[in-house]
């Protein structure tokens, strides 16, 4: 599952809802294409990217790293 | 004995066959030129050689009732009348409820709805009536039970809903379960690999209780933050029963298939366990705890519900 990167985190919405229109959602039982990631340096913004749809304004990465969630006891 | 508790349909009509018999047995008598004295009389006698009564299906819930949750793809409680799950068309993005047909998923009408698209979880209801429904409103990571119009099944042709690691789907409940004293929780889980990272099966509301499956065979369960670790033993690629009990205050009991896997000492209650299934509990989930498996009944009990009697019913089911 590849993800889209941004500063922007209004960018990343903006695309959440273009593929939720796209793709018809029923905005009942589902609202959304996908949440969107915080890194905890609170600069960096990450969500899933759709395999339809792409953008050239936007930063796509294989996978996010382990940096991107918060440590825990495992 | 004759069978003549069953029927058959006569012009639309239901007949029982032990009326369908008397009136044959009359018709026989008449043509020889006798007469039969009285057929209320034939067909009473004719009942009564073989009254076969209706068979009433019985779920599980039906012989170990009292449930906190209960999510399956098969029939639970012959009172439930609710849905199964709700499914999302991924060609139309529209998403409609699925019920039952012989007390099984109704796959034809599943299959019918998604029309060669796949199809993905958006609601999988509770059957035990406390209305703890799971959900998923984010289309991408609902979990997947419909492949190109064809229902996903396990090994013995039983519907599933799959959670794939790399994709990270998962589904929630509204209000968190929480187990007390004494419970038990039973999952049917078809784990579809051995190497992921942190497969998480159930996570409470926070890092402190949750029931892993990961790399290694490794199984895991943590209550308030502290972590047993166990040797699963799963079948990768076969279906495990899953089984967490607690039959006293101060001890925890895992089995795979039957057989006892820990037996730890623990003290407390298994706070909020059942607040996601198939991810942890960060918001959103992180990446590295995503399940991979494929899932077909998770049911829990707050009490001393027999561990062994709701296995056979499951085996003997799935």
């Amino acid at each position: 599952m590849a993800y889209y990167k941004s500063t922007d985190k209004s960018e990343l919405e903006a695309y959440n809802n273009l593929v939720a229109e796209a793709e018809n959602y029923d905005g009942v039982k589902t609202v959304r294409w996908a949440s969107i990631y915080s890194h905890p340096n609170g600069l960096d913004f990450a969500i899933k990217k759709h395999p339809t749809y792409s953008v050239t304004e936007l930063t796509e990465v294989e996978k996010l790293g382990s940096e991107w969630f918060p440590s825990e006891d495992i | 004995m004759l069978g003549l508790g069953l029927s058959i349909t006569i012009g639309g009509v239901i007949t029982p066959y032990y009326v369908v018999v008397a009136n044959a047995f009359r018709d026989r008598v008449e043509a020889d030129g006798g007469t039969v004295e009285s057929m209320s009389c034939l067909k009473k006698d004719l009942k009564v050689l073989n009254p076969v009564k209706p068979t009433v299906y019985k779920g599980l819930l039906n012989y170990y009732s009292g449930a906190a949750a209960a999510y399956s793809l098969r029939l639970l409680d012959n009172t439930y009348t609710g849905d199964v799950i709700s499914v999302r068309n991924a060609s139309t993005g529209q998403s409609t409820d699925i019920g039952f047909a012989n007390n099984e998923l109704d796959v034809a009408a599943l299959e019918t709805f998604c029309n060669g698209a796949d199809g993905y979880v958006t609601a999988w209801y509770d059957q035990s009536g406390n209305n703890k429904h799971m959900f998923q409103s984010d289309a991408a990571s609902q979990p997947k039970i419909v492949s190109s119009g064809t229902v996903i099944k396990d090994g013995n042709n039983k519907p599933v809903v799959e959670f794939e690691e790399t994709v990270g789907q998962w589904m929630e409940v509204e209000t968190s379960i929480g187990l007390t004293v004494n419970f038990l929780l039973t999952a049917v889980v078809t784990p579809t690999t051995n190497t992921n990272t942190w497969g998480v099966l159930l996570n409470g509301a926070t890092a402190d209780n949750r029931i892993r499956l990961y790399q290694n065979n490794t199984g895991q369960v943590r209550l308030s933050g502290t972590i047993y670790n166990y040797v699963a033993s799963l079948s990768i690629g076969s279906l495990n029963v899953l089984s967490f009990q607690r039959t006293n205050t101060t001890s925890l009991e895992a089995y795979t298939n039957g057989v006892q896997k820990l037996n730890t000492t623990l003290s407390s209650a298994w706070s909020q366990i059942i607040n996601r299934l198939g991810a942890n509990h960060a918001d959103p989930p992180a990446a590295d705890h995503f399940l991979s498996a494929k899932v077909s009944e998770l049911i829990a009990w707050d009490d001393t519900t027999d561990r062994a009697g709701v296995e056979t019913n499951i085996n003997d089911f799935y």
